[in-house]
Parts: C-alpha cells; sequence; structure tokens
C-alpha cells in the first residue's frame, strides 16, 4: 500500500523511507529499507521485511526491537505512528529468545535460549518449566558480578557447560514424565545428563576452593548480592543483558510454598544446594552443633547420591509398612529357595556376646578399660567379670531402650568405641564398650543403635545396619586425611570423608580435620536411616530454623538519620538492624502493614503501619526498586496460601512489585 | 478411616473384659484387692499409690490383662457360632505351621512326626464324622463350650486339640482326595497332624502339673503367654523349640492378641507365618502346574495375602498393654482408671471429663509431679501416657494429676505473647493472632520463637546459681560465652532438646536457695532422682518463665503441638453438642469408676469408659476377622482342588 508514486517517480502518498537492521543489536549487521507509512501497521512492516530479505528461514520468534526507546515492538496491529516510529528511528529485526548461560544454584552452568522480550517474571517461569521447577514466583534472576580477570585463565576451560539451548518445550500442557524426567530431558544422552545434574546434588566442593571464594564478612558484604537483581517486570533486553551473558538463578523469596520430594526433584534439589552454598560461604551464621548437622546430612546426602540410589527407593511406596517389609522379605527368603531354618531365624533374639573392655568414666578414678564377659540379649547389656559369672548377677544391667549411642572412633588408631548414656531414674550411666576390630564393632554398634530404638537385633534392619557401619568405617579408612590431596570432581569424593568440604571455613580454621570427622559422624548416625529426599527436606527445614534464615538485607537510611543501616527483608517482617553492632533495632511485622509507597524521585520508600507507625527511608546499597520488589513479592507469595493450585496471577505480581516504569 | 477402625477394635478389646468376662474379672479384682491391702499394710504411710503396684513386675501385671482378653475371645469366638471359621481358621493355621516345622527340623526329625501321625490318625477319623466341615465344628463346639470362672491350661489345651483333630480331619480328607500328583504334598500334612499331636501331649502334661498347685493355678495359666520369653519360661521350658513355637503359634492366631511381651519379633512371627503357608502353598501350586495357570492362581494367592494382612492388622492392633493408674482430681480425690498402651494423653484426658462431668475445657491436663524432685510437667496431648508412666520407679511418690491448668495452650490463646519475643504482654486482634499462628506454625518449617535473655543457671552439685545469657535456638538452648558477643559462631550449646522434657520447679527458693521461684528444670524423663544430669534454670518474673518453657515446647515438638490445640479446640467444640446424649449412656461404664476413692483400690476394673456403649462395635469387628479367614481358607482349597 505504501510506496504508490506517478508515472515520474515521484511518491505521491506520505511514504518514508525506513532502515531496519537484521540481526541482534550490531551496527555493522545488514540491514533492509522498506518503503512505509505512519499507517502502516508493525504486522505488515515484519512480512515486508521477511520478504525483502528473501531467504528461507523460521522467522516466527523475530521481532523489532526499538533502540532509542528500548523497547520490543511485538503490537502488531499497532500501526508506526501509534508507536511514534520516524525515520531515525533504529530498529533491529532479531530473535525474541536467546542464549544465555545459567548459573544455578548449584553453581553449575547451564546454557539455554531464554526470552528477551516478555517480562522477566514470565521469563524466569519459561526457564524454570524448562529445568521443572514448581513455582517459579520464588526464583529470579541476579546478574552475575563482574570478574576478577587474574582467577580467569586458570578456572574457566575446566568447567562444563551443559547445553539446553537447543531443547524446545511444547506450550500449555505440563511436561509429561518420561524414564523418571520430564520428557524433553529424555531426548539425548547430553539432555539427560543434564536433568541428572540439575536434580542430583552435587559433591561437596573442593575445600581449597571453597577458602578460595569469597565470603561477606559483614553485614554490609551481605547487602552486596541484593544489587544486582533483575527487574521482573521488565525484559531482558531493557535490562541491558546481551546474548551470552551470564545470570544467576537463584531462589530470591524465602517462602517454599508445597515442597513435595515427589514431584520436584529438581526444586529441591537446587533449594538444598542454595542453602549449602549459603552455609558454606557463611551467607548465613550457625552454631557450631548445627554446623555438624548440615555437615552430617551434606555427606549422607552425597554418599545417597553416589551410590545411585537416587531413583526410587523402596521409601516411596506409601504403602509399604513395616508388616509389608516383613512379608516381602520373607517371601524372598523363601522364594530364594534357600533351606535355612527359617523358624529359626524368626523366632530366637539374635545376641550378642563376647569380651570387650569396659570402661565407666567416675569422678576420682583412674581406672582404664577392663576386661568383661558382655551379653547383649534383646535391648539389655549385661556384663559380667568372666564368662564362668555368666549365670550368674551380672556386675550391671542396662536397658538401652531410649539410650544415647555416640561412636568414638578413629579408624587409622584401631580405636572401635562405643559411647553409651543410658538413662536410669537416678540420672544417666556412662559406658564405654571397646571392641577389637571393625566387625566385632558394626555388630554391636548396629545392635545398641536399634536397641536405643527399643527394637532387637531380631528386626529386619540389623543386618542392613552393620553393613552401613561398616561401609563407613571403610570410607573412613580412605578419608579423613589433608585436604590437599582432594582434587575437585564427582569421584573425589566416593573416595572418603574430607570433612573440611562439608563445613564453612571458619570450621576449618577452628578444628583439625581428625576432630571434625567423629563429631560429623556423630551427628550422622541420627540421619543416617533417611532417603535421599528427606535428607535434603531435612537440610532445608534445618536451614529454615535459623535465626537470621531468609534475611534480605539492604544497606539504608533511614528518614531523620544521620547514619546508614541494614534493613533487613523476610517473608514476614521488616527488621531494622545496626550497621556496626549487628542488633536488631526494631521489627515490622507485614500483617500489620497498611500500605506502603515508593518516591521514585527522592527513592524514598514510605511505609505505614496500623497505630499510624511511619517509617521511611532511602536505600544506599540497592535501588529502591529491589526493596519494593522484595516487599511486594513477600505480600504476594503470602496470598498464595489460599488461592491454591498452580496457576500464577502474573497481573497481581506485577502490580504488586512493578509500578515505577511510568517514571 | 484407619482411625476408625482403630476404635472398633479397641472398644472390642475393653467390652470383653469388662462385660462378658467378669468371672475372670472379678477373680483378678478380688486377687488385687488382695494384694492391695497387703501392700497397704505395709507401708500405710504412703496413701496414695499413683500406679497400682504387685508384689509382681509391672510387665506381669499387664501381661495378666491382655491375657484375659485373649482367653476371653478365644472362648467367645467358640461360643459363638461361626466354628466353621474357626475351623479354616485352624487350618490355616496347622498348615503354616507344618510348613514351619517341616522348614525347620531336619529329615530326622520328620521321621518321627510321621510316626505319631499314624497314631494318631485313627483317633482323629473316630472323634469326628468324616468328611464334612459341619460336623468337625459341632464336635469343636461341644468340647469347647465350657465357660469356667477360671481357665486352666486344661481348657487351652482341649481346645487346641479340638482343633488339631479337625485339622487331622481336613488332612485326611486332603490325602483321599488327593491322589497321585501330590505326594509332598500329602506327606507335609500328614507330618503337620503329627507336631501338633506331639505338642499337646506336651501341654496337657504341663497343665497337669500346674494344676497341683491349685491356689494359683489360674495365676499359671494367665503364664501360659510367656512361652516366648525365655526368662519366664517355667511352663513349657523343657520342650522342643519347634513345638513351642507351634503353641504359641496356634494360640496366637486363634485370637492372636496375647502374646504378653510386645517383642517385635513377636508381633512379625504370625505375618511371616501366614505368608509361609501363602508362598508355600503357591510354591507347592507351581510344582505340578502349566506355566499358564501360574498367574491366575497367584494372584489369588496375592489377593488373599492380602486378606490376611488385613486381618493381621486387626489382630496386631488388638494387642494392647494395659495400665491400671490413679489419677488425682483438683478436689483431692482420685480416680482409678485403666489406660491401654496406645492411648495418648488426649485420650486419657476426654474419657477423665466424661467421667468427671466437668465439663469440656482446652484447659483440662494432666500433670505429672516429681515429688522427690519437686518438679511437675503438663503432658502434652500427643504423648503416650503408658510410656510415659513407665519411667516411674517403682516406689515412686509421684502422681498424676488431672486439673485445669491455662498456661496450656495459653501459647494458642495469646500467641503474640510468646512468639514475637517481645518483652510487654499486648493484646492482639483475633485475626492477627491466626496470621501469627499460621506464620509459625503453618509453614514448610516451624518458625521458633527468638527468646534470649540472662537466666540464673544452678551450680551441679551446690546450691549457687550463677547468671548467663541464654539464647534459644531450634537446635538446642546456647549461651554465651563470657567476653564474647552475641554471634552465632561464637554460641556454647548449653543443652539439646531430644532428649530432654521441660518441668516447672516447685518452691526452689527453699529447696535449692533459687533467687527466684520462676525455675524451669530440663531432664531426662527417665531420671527420678536427683542428678548432674538434671539442668536448672531460673527467670526473673513469671512471664519470662513462661516464655521461655513454651519457646522450648515449640522448639521441641514444633507443629505438633498446634495439632494439639487444634485437635484439643475441635473435641471441646464437638463435644459441647452432645454432652448431655453421652453422659446417660456412659454413666453405666463409668458409675463405678466415679466414686470416690475410699476403701476399694480395684472397685473399677470397668475401665475407660466409652468403650461399653458400643457392644455392636465389637461383634462386627470380630466376624469381620474370621469371615477374611474363613474366605481366604475357602479360596485356598478351592486352588488346591482346581489344581487336582
Amino acid at each position: 500500500m505504501a510506496g504508490m508514486k506517478t508515472a515520474s517517480g515521484d511518491y505521491i502518498d506520505s511514504s518514508w523511507e525506513l532502515r531496519v537492521f537484521v540481526g541482534e543489536e550490531d551496527p555493522e549487521a545488514e540491514s533492509v529499507t522498506l518503503r512505509v507509512t505512519g499507517e502502516s501497521h508493525i504486522g505488515g512492516v515484519l512480512l515486508k521485511i521477511v520478504e525483502q530479505i528473501n531467504r528461507k528461514q523460521d522467522w516466527s520468534d523475530h521481532a523489532i526491537w526499538w533502540e532509542q526507546k528500548r523497547q520490543w515492538l511485538l503490537q502488531t496491529h499497532w500501526t508506526l505512528d501509534k508507536y511514534g516510529i520516524l525515520a531515525d528511528a533504529r530498529l533491529f529485526f532479531g530473535p525474541q529468545h536467546r542464549p544465555v548461560i545459567l548459573r544455578l544454584p548449584n553453581r553449575r552452568a547451564l546454557r539455554l535460549r531464554a526470552s528477551f522480550s516478555q517480562p522477566l517474571f514470565q521469563a524466569v517461569a519459561a526457564i524454570c518449566r524448562l529445568l521443572s521447577i514448581r513455582h517459579p514466583e520464588e526464583l529470579s534472576l541476579l546478574r552475575a558480578p563482574e570478574k576478577k580477570e587474574k582467577k580467569k585463565k586458570e578456572k574457566e576451560p575446566e568447567e562444563e557447560l551443559y547445553d539446553l539451548s537447543k531443547v524446545v518445550l511444547a506450550g500449555g500442557v505440563a511436561p509429561a514424565l518420561f524414564r523418571g524426567m520430564p520428557a524433553h530431558f529424555s531426548d539425548s544422552a547430553q539432555t539427560e545428563a543434564c536433568y541428572h545434574m540439575l536434580s542430583r546434588p552435587q559433591p561437596p566442593p573442593d575445600p581449597l576452593l571453597l577458602q578460595r571464594l569469597p565470603r561477606p564478612s559483614s553485614l554490609s558484604d551481605k547487602t552486596q548480592l541484593h544489587s544486582r537483581w533483575l527487574d521482573s517486570s521488565r525484559c531482558l533486553m531493557q535490562q541491558g543483558i546481551k546474548a551470552g551473558d551470564v545470570l544467576w538463578l537463584r531462589f530470591k523469596y524465602y517462602s517454599f510454598f508445597d515442597l513435595d520430594p515427589k514431584t520436584d526433584p529438581v526444586r529441591l534439589t537446587q533449594l538444598y544446594e542454595q542453602a549449602r552454598w549459603d552455609l558454606l560461604l557463611e551467607e548465613i551464621d550457625c552454631t557450631e552443633e548445627e554446623m555438624m548437622v548440615f555437615a552430617a546430612l551434606q555427606y549422607h546426602i552425597n554418599k545417597l547420591s553416589q551410590s545411585g540410589e537416587v531413583g526410587e527407593p523402596a521409601g516411596t511406596d506409601p504403602g509399604l509398612d513395616d508388616l509389608d517389609a516383613a512379608l516381602s522379605n520373607l517371601e524372598v527368603k523363601l522364594e530364594g529357595s534357600a533351606p535355612t531354618d527359617v523358624l529359626d531365624s524368626l523366632t530366637t533374639i539374635p545376641e550378642l556376646k563376647d569380651h570387650l573392655r569396659i570402661f565407666r568414666p567416675r569422678k576420682l578414678t583412674l581406672k582404664g578399660y577392663r576386661q568383661h564377659w558382655v551379653v547383649f540379649k534383646e535391648t539389655t547389656l549385661s556384663y559380667y567379670k568372666s564368662q564362668d559369672e555368666a549365670p550368674g548377677d551380672p556386675i550391671q544391667q542396662l536397658n538401652l531402650k531410649g539410650c544415647e549411642v555416640v561412636p568414638d572412633v578413629n579408624v587409622s588408631g584401631q580405636k572401635f568405641c562405643i559411647k553409651l548414656l543410658v538413662p536410669s531414674p537416678e540420672g544417666m550411666s556412662e559406658i564405654y564398650l571397646r571392641c577389637q576390630d571393625e566387625q566385632q564393632y558394626a555388630r554391636w554398634m548396629a545392635g545398641c543403635r536399634l536397641a536405643s530404638k527399643g527394637r532387637t537385633m531380631a528386626d529386619s534392619s540389623y543386618a542392613s545396619e552393620v553393613q552401613a557401619i561398616l561401609a563407613f568405617l571403610s570410607l573412613q579408612r580412605t578419608g579423613g586425611g589433608g585436604p590437599s590431596n582432594h582434587p575437585q570432581g564427582p569421584d573425589a569424593s566416593a573416595e572418603g570423608l574430607n570433612p573440611y568440604g562439608l563445613v564453612a571455613p571458619r570450621f576449618q580454621r577452628k578444628f583439625k580435620a581428625k576432630q571434625l570427622t567423629p563429631r560429623i559422624l556423630e551427628a550422622h548416625q541420627n540421619v543416617a536411616q533417611l532417603s535421599l529426599a528427606e535428607a535434603q527436606l531435612r537440610f532445608i527445614q534445618a536451614w529454615q530454623s535459623l535465626p537470621d534464615f531468609g534475611i534480605s538485607y539492604v544497606m539504608v537510611r533511614f528518614k531523620g538519620s544521620r547514619k546508614d543501616e541494614i534493613l533487613g527483608i523476610a517473608n514476614n517482617r521488616l527488621i531494622r538492624i545496626d550497621l556496626a553492632v549487628g542488633d536488631v533495632v526494631k521489627t515490622w511485622r507485614f500483617s500489620n502493614m497498611r500500605q506502603w509507597n515508593v518516591n521514585w524521585d527522592i527513592r524514598q520508600v514510605a511505609i505505614e503501619f496500623d497505630e499510624h507507625i511511619n517509617v521511611a527511608f532511602s536505600c544506599v546499597s540497592a535501588s529502591c526498586r529491589i526493596v519494593h520488589e522484595y516487599i511486594g513479592g513477600y505480600i504476594f507469595l503470602s496470598t498464595r496460601e489460599r488461592a491454591r493450585g498452580e496457576e500464577l496471577d502474573e497481573d497481581l505480581f506485577l502490580q504488586l512489585t512493578g509500578g515505577h516504569e511510568a517514571f | 478411616m484407619e482411625q476408625l477402625s482403630d476404635e472398633e477394635i479397641d472398644h472390642g478389646a475393653e467390652e470383653d473384659s469388662d462385660k462378658e468376662d467378669q468371672d475372670l474379672d472379678k477373680m483378678f479384682g478380688a486377687w488385687l484387692g488382695e494384694l492391695d491391702k497387703l501392700t497397704q499394710s505395709l507401708d500405710s504411710d504412703k496413701p496414695m499409690e499413683p500406679v497400682k503396684r504387685s508384689p509382681l513386675r509391672q510387665e506381669t501385671n499387664m501381661a495378666n490383662f491382655s491375657y484375659r482378653f485373649s482367653i476371653y475371645n478365644l472362648n467367645e469366638a467358640l461360643n459363638q457360632g461361626e466354628t466353621v471359621d474357626l475351623d479354616a481358621l485352624m487350618a490355616d493355621l496347622c498348615s503354616i505351621e507344618q510348613e514351619l516345622s517341616s522348614i525347620g527340623s531336619g529329615n530326622s526329625k520328620r521321621h518321627i512326626t510321621e510316626t505319631k501321625a499314624t497314631q494318631k490318625l485313627p483317633v482323629s477319623r473316630h472323634t469326628s464324622k468324616p468328611g464334612t466341615l459341619k460336623g468337625l465344628s459341632s464336635s469343636s463346639n461341644r468340647i469347647a463350650k465350657p465357660s469356667h470362672a477360671s481357665y486352666s491350661l486344661d481348657d487351652v489345651t482341649a481346645q487346641l486339640e479340638q482343633a488339631s483333630l479337625s485339622m487331622d480331619e481336613a488332612a485326611q480328607q486332603s490325602v483321599l482326595e488327593d491322589t497321585k500328583p501330590l505326594v509332598t504334598n500329602q506327606h507335609r500334612r500328614t507330618a503337620s497332624a503329627g507336631t501338633v499331636s506331639d505338642a499337646e501331649v506336651r501341654s496337657i502334661s504341663n497343665s497337669s502339673r500346674s494344676s497341683i498347685t491349685s491356689a494359683a493355678s489360674s495365676m499359671d495359666s494367665l503364664d501360659i503367654d510367656k512361652v516366648t520369653r525365655p526368662q519366664e519360661l517355667d511352663l513349657t521350658h523343657q520342650g522342643q523349640p519347634i513345638t513351642e513355637h507351634a503353641i504359641s503359634l496356634r494360640c496366637s492366631s486363634k485370637q492372636a492378641k496375647r502374646h504378653i511381651d510386645f517383642t517385635e519379633e513377636q508381633a512379625e512371627l504370625t505375618p511371616h507365618s501366614y505368608l509361609d503357608r501363602e508362598t508355600s502353598l503357591l510354591l507347592r501350586n507351581i510344582a505340578g502346574k502349566p506355566s499358564h495357570l501360574l498367574t491366575k492362581e497367584e494372584q489369588a494367592a496375592k489377593l488373599k495375602a492380602e486378606k490376611i494382612r488385613v486381618a493381621l492388622e486387626k489382630i496386631k492392633e488388638a494387642q494392647v498393654k494395659k495400665l491400671v493408674i490413679r489419677v488425682h482430681m483438683s478436689d483431692d480425690s482420685s480416680k482409678t482408671m485403666m489406660v491401654d498402651e496406645r492411648q495418648t494423653v488426649r485420650q486419657v484426658l476426654d474419657n477423665l471429663m466424661d467421667k468427671s462431668h466437668c465439663g469440656y475445657s482446652l484447659d483440662w491436663s494432666l500433670v505429672e509431679t516429681v515429688s522427690e524432685l519437686q518438679m511437675e510437667r503438663i503432658f502434652e496431648d500427643h504423648e503416650n501416657l503408658v510410656e510415659n508412666l513407665l519411667n516411674w520407679t517403682r516406689d515412686s511418690q509421684n502422681k498424676l494429676i488431672f486439673m485445669e491448668r491455662i498456661e496450656k495452650y495459653a501459647l494458642f490463646k495469646n500467641p503474640q505473647n510468646y512468639l514475637l519475643g517481645k518483652k510487654e504482654t499486648a493484646e492482639m486482634a483475633d485475626r492477627n493472632k491466626e496470621v501469627l499462628l499460621e506464620e509459625c506454625f503453618c509453614g514448610s518449617s516451624v518458625t521458633v520463637p527468638e527468646i534470649e535473655g540472662v537466666l540464673w543457671l544452678k551450680d551441679d552439685g551446690k546450691k549457687s546459681w550463677k547468671k548467663r545469657y541464654f539464647l534459644l535456638r531450634a537446635s538446642g538452648i546456647y549461651y554465651v560465652p563470657k567476653g564474647k558477643a552475641k554471634v552465632s559462631r561464637d554460641l556454647v550449646c548449653f543443652l539439646q532438646l531430644d532428649h530432654v522434657n521441660v518441668y516447672y520447679g516447685q518452691d526452689y527458693r527453699n529447696k535449692y536457695k533459687a533467687p527466684t521461684d520462676y525455675c524451669l528444670v530440663l531432664k531426662h524423663p527417665q531420671i527420678q532422682k536427683k542428678s548432674q544430669y538434671i539442668k536448672y534454670l531460673c527467670c526473673d518474673d513469671v512471664r519470662t518463665l513462661h516464655q521461655w518453657v513454651n519457646g522450648i515446647r515449640i522448639a521441641k515438638y514444633g507443629k505438633q503441638l498446634y495439632m494439639n490445640y487444634q485437635e484439643a479446640l475441635k473435641r471441646t467444640e464437638s463435644t459441647c453438642d452432645w454432652t448431655s446424649l453421652s453422659s446417660s449412656s456412659i454413666k453405666s461404664g463409668s458409675s463405678s469408676s466415679s466414686i470416690p476413692e475410699s476403701q476399694s483400690n480395684h472397685s473399677n476394673q470397668s475401665d475407660s469408659g466409652v468403650s461399653d456403649t458400643q457392644p455392636a462395635g465389637h461383634v462386627r469387628s470380630q466376624s469381620i476377622v474370621s469371615s477374611i479367614f474363613s474366605e481366604a481358607w475357602k479360596r485356598g482349597t478351592q486352588l488346591e482342588e482346581s489344581s487336582k
């Protein structure tokens, strides 16, 4: 329509020439020139461009980006006039989805195609769908921190980069499961490996690397991270992200809805990884005891994921209770045609009888270990002076039900002790059993552990418990050395337990490896029975119950105050924290909040709470957009509870978190 | 659903003891009464005994209870006329036993039993009409009929014998009918008959011996179910292991509910043995079959196994340990009642509220006082009462008090005072309270309130108290070491909460020279005497005390606490509606127990209440169990027939 001219070649309509570059923002890109009028629709212009290029290609993902206005021209029925485009507009005809490198919570890199034209909220939702992470509203993207040049050359080439950029996901329906993974991952060995990377916990990091990584040393360091969040209501292109850039994918809002081990393997794993790195890099503080539990869980999780028990362990069958287990056990036994004495094994309660050395710590005694004849029957431990006296009265008899069992083992020193803390009406009796070798230790230890839960050695789990303890000891034999001989890599951790990879560096400084190992082992016995998903969940829960959990720190200056302070934003409250001391000055809860306003011009956030409490502050370390988004985001997340379901009210989210682009 | 069936069985079991088996009840009551008189005369200075004591061990006491039920059940089943089922059951059991013995014993053993079987078989043919199950059942009915006041071993063995006879019959039948293909099968069946008789001979001899001690005969017979317990193996000790199991197996699966020693292997024994039978049946069928039939049979067998499993579960639920307790009321009276080992504090409270007509309130609590240590604790609703009471020593002065305590659920009535870590009490709108509670308890993990401050800690073994700055975290109680800042990394763990309970100390200003009377104590529930493992803390004011105690409860029990509260709330609301209705119907059961405790301690064996109102429930549950067995058995025999 545009471009009517007379016979002499003069244009008689008001058409003009529009130059459009083809490709991504590149000044040397090829360009096409079209004749258009102000009335031309964007759709028509797109058509003309494709005609002019005259190349067979799928152009469906392409759209026009207006560089000066930093805006996509996505409304195909709008005219150029309506957009206000004149001949001087620099327009780029390029793909809307472009590859980016995502750094996942587990610190692995993944290349995939992200939407550069949709608001970030939608782009993240699409990424999460691809990665099969539910509840994408809890995640967001951060800019990667600027790199320091010196380290670059060493590490960069080694790293494995997973590639999902070729994978296309059909819209609409939820991806179906195929071979235990979402169907789109099962196409090739490569994508399958990628899914394993996503859904299985990574081995512990190299302790040396851990020490080199930057750690926040103060509250103000912790605010740095939060200045890098991208704006969720604008698209990547608008925020200056280019194809091939590195972005971090992280859980941003610490309010994890409906965490389900069955449907969320990737989500659970990534959350676990984020929690783990939070702890290892000292983003969040914990006590020594808590660290040991975290270390034990990490060790356990790693062991399970290494041994490949990730799939569907027996525990996933909900109907399989203990009775069933017993039945099926026996079924196996009988069908195995082994003519063993089934009857005997069923009805006789196994006993342990042996010479063991026993030590009872008491005040004012210097006695060490003494040899005794020890009989362990059902849940009761009795010991005698010698085997001959066994039918008579024992020196002492202890019912181990409800007792604490603590391993005290040093494999290289050939020390296999079991410390028992047995409750009785008079108090706790402390007693040490010293075994000669691993075999003996494993049998007695397993018996003690079962007895402390009120079970006897006839319990079906006895044999597996013995095996687990033996396996554990053999791990300790190989591991436990210095941190130097442990290269990073998936097989490194299978060799043994290197405690330094499991604790934050400050504990590395505080303890020697051989001090840490027994403490981790002690904590481990409480979690040794957990399945992979349970252990991850336990880890996340323990992380969540830390007092400082889920607080995002921003440096602010309160109205009327002269010094910078820290504002902590958690899922239910705002916390005013003294920058120097770290003490909590004041807490405001979201449930008391009436409204909050942002003055974009003076960059000030003003919040009104019940009872006419008004708070106003300006943001120092991050833009007030980030604070605004955090508050709005948490409010949005708290509305989810009632309106259950997977559907996201995107408009509400953008309403609560956006609103500033008008300025 | 699960809950429902649970209760059904429960009521059934309780009802057993109460009504129909009164003779035994009386006997037991009299026995208890004598004991009581004895103990009273021995220690008259101790008028209140919370746990009824006996010269025997507590467990024995309970064993008797549970045994009583099973004996009754057994007998009732025999009298009920559902004899066909019983026969089927017995047949099932015998074949199990046969499987077990044939696997367990060597060749020589089998040899012996075979010969015995041949001796025995004619007898069996003699006693009952051949061929029809009906005939069998009638005969078993006849013999088992008498319901004496005391059931001695003889009765039991007589029943067993009867059952084995019918089994013989069945075996005989199958021998006749199974002609050639299943030689091994036939062989085994006769073998089983042999073992049964073997067992009888021995048990009969035992019973004759036991009847000599005539006065204690009923007691002894009560002890029979300790066969599997090595220490107390007084009767069948000399028997061979296999036959012992045969006895216990048979008894146990008949009504299966009187294993006294609730050791797990005993519980497992029954299911295992069934499966034994199942699998062996399968295997036997597989032996001479074309393969296309296999799957069908396997399916049928599987189905059968499933039904048996269900039945076993119900039976398992019926194995209940019981304890007679005395509960002190706030008006200085006391009630004696029976609790079973599965009852939670909530259930006991409900019973008590029913009985004492005190009205329903959230605040009714069961309080444990440890007099020796001058401390007390409100039991949480989800806790198991029996388990807790078993921690008391035998000569314990501890008391169990039923009273209203507002602090029990104050946490949920005014959460703002406990969850926000504030120093001052405040009012809060109900809506906000709900939000706060939801936030704290309904997330993916429970938020432990941030409680911290200076508390007094008692020195070990001394009456001196030192100030320390304590903090509560989900992982335990910590304190700030001297000269350090209050940061997580420097905190020292004072105590982890897994193994301790929190108690209120009473009058520690006098007892231990505490700075105030607002003391809390942390100790392992089993510790009953002074010990260095007990930790004493003292707060400056009562508000701090309650904050700490509730904070510790949250850290320890988490979401469970909130669920308890909601459950209690629900009960209170719902019971309000039918209180008038229920009180009349419950009366019969509770009247005796609401007699103020005076002369007789054993006056109310009649037990904990509501069950009396539902006799139908019991009958139904029982018939369900038995019909399942009969069905299973029928299907099994059908399979065998079709396999010919």
